[in-house]
């Protein structure tokens, strides 16, 4: 089964995410932050994470840098779920590697299409 | 209270409109001269978001009822974590806020969201005079937005070269 890390400050938004990847057949880890991100990618193999870009300690695009950089998660397959909508970042994290860029709020059904399409 | 400019009013309204619209509650804005702030505001959530870029500096403040909060969440399966929901609430009205004033040349760094008591909000608001203030009718009870600081509407230039993306946007790169 496929297994995806949800990356995201708010529980709400976290619980929603993974009831519908759950629904779809996928398995699902949490993490609040881009350092709690880290702790559980250190843990496991993910086929692919769901990244917010506004978080505190680290930033879903700082957090993206990191991937980047480790030849271990350089090919980990990411999508940006966030509010932001500016061109500029939006373009960061396409040369940063992220595969897509979802502009909250998505419907559940959308987000299911893209992850499906996208994971490793 | 400071009466709003136009252009302000216009974008935090439609926002908080359409904002609560997705989530299937109806809400109307109350036109300024109408608009009181309740001296026994209902029990509700408060959630409260910075903002700084050129010529708008402050916090924006959202309250919602309790029974209107959880209208907007009614399908949940789960109980409604009410503190967290009201911060991503608010989070995603300062993004559509943000990404309206992209298209004015305007472009807002905003902070992390966070949950706070009503009344230190109203306090803190009562000893400013910086504060436009947005309120909202729904079916029962009034959801109110604020924005205190320093919005400076002379900074605001359409272009239409920001392009930004819209809200349920789904970019495959």
């Amino acid at each position: 089964m496929k297994k995806v890390l949800i990356v995201d400050d708010s529980e709400t938004i976290r619980l929603e995410v993974a009831r519908a990847l759950g629904k779809a057949g996928f398995a699902t880890v949490q993490a609040c932050d881009g350092i709690d991100a880290l702790d559980r990618i250190a843990e496991s193999d993910f086929s692919l994470v769901i990244l917010d870009v506004n978080m505190p300690r680290l930033g879903g695009l700082d957090l993206l840098d990191r991937l980047q950089e480790n030849p271990k998660t350089a090919t980990l397959p990411v999508i940006m779920l966030t509010t932001e909508a500016q061109r500029s970042m939006i373009e960061r994290a396409r040369k940063g590697g992220a595969k897509g860029w979802l502009i909250k709020p998505v419907t559940m059904e959308h987000l299911v299409i893209a992850v499906t399409k996208l994971a490793a | 209270m400071k009466p709003a400019s136009s252009l302000i009013e216009t974008i935090v309204q439609s926002a908080t409109v359409e904002l609560f619209r997705t989530y299937g509650v109806a809400v109307a804005p109350i036109p300024r001269a109408m608009a009181r702030l309740n001296p026994n505001p209902p029990d509700g959530w408060c959630g409260l978001i910075t903002f700084n870029g050129q010529g708008m500096n402050g916090a924006l403040t959202l309250f919602v009822p309790t029974a209107i909060l959880g209208l907007t969440k009614a399908g949940m399966s789960q109980p409604l974590q009410a503190r967290d929901w009201i911060r991503e609430l608010t989070n995603q009205l300062m993004g559509r806020i943000k990404t309206r004033l992209l298209q004015l040349e305007v472009t807002l760094q905003i902070g992390l969201p966070a949950a706070l008591d009503r009344r230190l909000i109203d306090r803190r608001q009562k000893s400013s005079g910086s504060t436009h203030v947005f309120q909202f009718r729904t079916i029962r009870d009034e959801v109110t937005v604020t924005m205190e600081g320093t919005l400076d509407e002379s900074c605001l230039k359409y272009s239409g070269s920001a392009n930004p993306g819209s809200e349920g946007d789904v970019i495959i790169f």
